[in-house]
């Protein structure tokens, strides 16, 4: 008897065109719990349209994308949108946090309005970040490493099966662009498989798995990961 | 309405919030509107009714509309014929000048059962006799006070051709005062008994007494019938005898002229409170969406779907017409509470505080108005701005 757990995402095909043109042309795609991937690409060649639908914001024109075993394609909009809430936490470089929200209520916004409820698991989520003494700031008072660590955390705070990261590093001096690194890391050490976007070489060498994208075409750019680098 | 609708809206001042002061005016002054003309409308009410209106019935004589049957003697008496009625007062409208002292030049009517002088000196009799008046305390100038009591020389016109005149003199006992800011018909009225009140129209018209009620017919007669059950079927029985007959409750209840165009004006005002919401909702709905796509798109991925969206957007709405209708109607109550004194002054009537509180239909307008309008609104602004996915929008613009 099989009890292995399925993969965290296993996309298989997938395909997603808009009225305009472009799009992504197929992505092949599995990820365990607790592994860490890289996509690369140029502007252009798909990226945001790969995180959206593997954040289940777009539905595929073609293809299958799993979650956790779900056949994401059988859901309701709606339980799509729940699904996205409870397994998937997704940290934007440019669209942060919700202004009129404090430090940690942007993290307990990953639950829902229900804001109060989840205040405690959202402080001690910063504390262990080193930034307890931020939780109460209003988010425009933070730097803008600050506020991507907040974003991280909020992606992170639930724990959820992927998390999917668009640029984390972009504009971050190097010191913060590796706090940051590190706490997507501790997320991935904690069991969520970690998928980034990126521009930059060395976040993605720093991964355990490294794609590229390239005119709606993604494949594996390096099979050795850095991981069995490492352990080598 | 989403949760999320209570941070946005209490913290976000680019949410529909901003829709808030333009609503409660409105709904404050719809709610005024309504608070003072039902003040009005219940102080004349009462006025009329409290004189036994509810068991009167008045006829009219409309000049050359030959299908009204004009209010001549015979004519009065069947009125009087008719079953439950228990009083025929006919009214003739004439005039009384200064004969002696003093300028004056008062218009001259029938102390009929409908009118409730508000007496201020003196006292009206059960039945005013042919040689009483009952006059203002003060009319063009002359205080008529030191008068009271007094049987003075009033002079009249008798007409003696088509165009000529002559002035007779009629001396009456002035046996009562009234506050003068009381006219329900007109300003500095002097009030007869029926008898000489038709004496000095039949005069100026240059007939005998007799003859003029028997032609010419009184201008209108207050009809008292025994109960108020029989005021329908009374009413019933003089409109078949040709008569143009109305209840007095009805006349007092559809009041004519002022009222009936503050009751417009207040539908008209609701009109305007629901377009002014839905126009704001449309406008408001697509530049905030517009302006907070970026927050849109961020929760999206934190879960929200576009319905939830939306009813995030209604949930603003909701909030700000809600409180917009509530702040409104309180303040609107407020302040037709604090215009008792002067309506009171204005009208020459009582008006106690509860007159003044509107109406149950207008309140619940302007509390409901507010939130329904904006949120239809809302709906037909966010429409075309959340057809495409914020979170794809908000990534196109970054």
């Amino acid at each position: 008897m099989n009890t292995a757990s399925p993969p965290a995402v296993a996309a298989e095909g997938l395909a997603f065109s808009y009225a305009s043109g472009g799009g992504l042309t197929r992505a092949d795609l599995t990820l365990e719990a607790g592994a860490m991937a890289a996509v690369e690409g140029p502007s252009g060649s798909g990226k945001s349209t790969l995180l959206a639908l593997l954040g289940l914001i777009l539905s595929p024109s073609a293809g299958s994308l799993h979650i956790t075993g779900t056949d994401t394609g059988a859901l309701a909009p709606a339980e799509r949108d729940l699904l996205r809430q409870r397994s998937i936490g997704i940290v934007l470089q440019d669209l942060g946090l919700l202004p009129f929200l404090s430090a940690w209520e942007n993290v307990a916004a990953a639950f829902g309005p229900r804001l109060g409820r989840h205040r405690t698991a959202a402080r001690d989520l910063l504390g262990d970040l080193g930034m307890a003494q931020l939780a109460d700031s209003r988010v425009t008072e933070l730097s803008g490493g600050q506020r991507q660590r907040i974003a991280v955390a909020r992606a992170a705070v639930k724990q959820p099966v992927l998390i999917l990261a668009d640029e984390p590093t972009s504009g971050l001096d190097p010191k913060t662009a590796n706090s940051v690194m590190n706490s997507l890391r501790s997320c991935a050490e904690r069991g969520s498989a970690v998928l980034i976007v990126t521009h930059d070489s060395t976040v993605a060498g720093a991964c355990d798995q490294r794609y590229v994208l390239d005119e709606g075409v993604l494949s594996t750019a390096h099979k050795e990961t850095a991981r069995k680098e490492n352990l080598a | 309405m989403s949760r999320w609708s209570l941070y946005t809206w209490k913290r976000d001042g680019r949410s529909l919030r901003r829709a808030l002061p333009t609503l409660t005016v409105l709904a404050a002054l719809l709610t005024t509107s309504a608070g003072v003309a039902a003040g009005a409308a219940e102080a004349v009410e009462r006025d009329v009714l409290g004189s036994g209106g509810l068991t009167q019935i008045e006829l009219s004589s409309f000049e050359g509309e030959e299908s009204v049957r004009p209010l001549t003697t015979s004519a009065l008496q069947d009125a009087e014929n008719a079953p439950g009625v228990r009083q025929v007062v006919a009214d003739y409208s004439s005039g009384l000048y200064a004969e002696e002292d003093g300028t004056y030049d008062l218009t001259s009517h029938t102390l009929t059962p409908g009118d409730d002088l508000p007496v201020t000196k003196g006292k009206v009799p059960a039945e005013l006799g042919r040689s009483e008046v009952v006059l203002p305390a003060v009319a063009q100038g002359t205080d008529f006070a030191p008068l009271l009591g007094r049987t003075v020389a009033f002079g009249y016109t008798k007409a003696t051709g088509a165009a000529s005149g002559t002035t007779a003199v009629i001396k009456l006992k002035i046996v009562a005062l009234y506050d003068p800011t009381w006219q329900a018909d007109g300003p500095g009225v002097a009030y007869l008994s029926e008898d000489t009140a038709a004496l000095l129209a039949a005069a100026r018209a240059g007939q005998e007494p007799e003859v003029f009620r028997d032609k010419e017919g009184a201008q209108s007669a207050t009809v008292v019938v025994d109960h108020q059950k029989q005021v329908a079927a009374a009413t019933k029985t003089l409109q078949d005898d040709g008569f143009s007959a109305s209840p007095v409750s009805d006349r007092v209840r559809n009041l004519p002229g002022l009222f009936g165009a503050a009751d417009l004006a207040m539908r008209v005002g609701v009109l305007i409170l629901a377009l002014v919401a839905i126009g704001l909702g449309v406008v408001r709905a697509a530049d905030s969406t517009r302006a907070r796509i970026g927050q849109f798109a961020i929760l999206r991925i934190l879960g929200s779907g576009r319905p939830e969206l939306r009813r995030i957007l209604l949930g603003e709405a909701v909030l700000s017409g809600g409180v917009a209708g509530v702040v409104g109607v309180a303040v609107g109550t407020g302040v037709s509470l604090a215009l008792v004194s002067p309506l009171s002054d204005v009208l020459g009537l009582p008006i106690k505080l509860t007159d003044a509180l509107p109406g149950p239909g207008w309140v619940a307008a302007a509390l409901l108005l507010p939130a329904l309008g904006l949120a239809v609104g809302t709906l037909l602004g966010s429409r075309e701005v959340l057809r495409r996915d914020p979170y794809l929008t908000a990534r196109a613009h970054s």
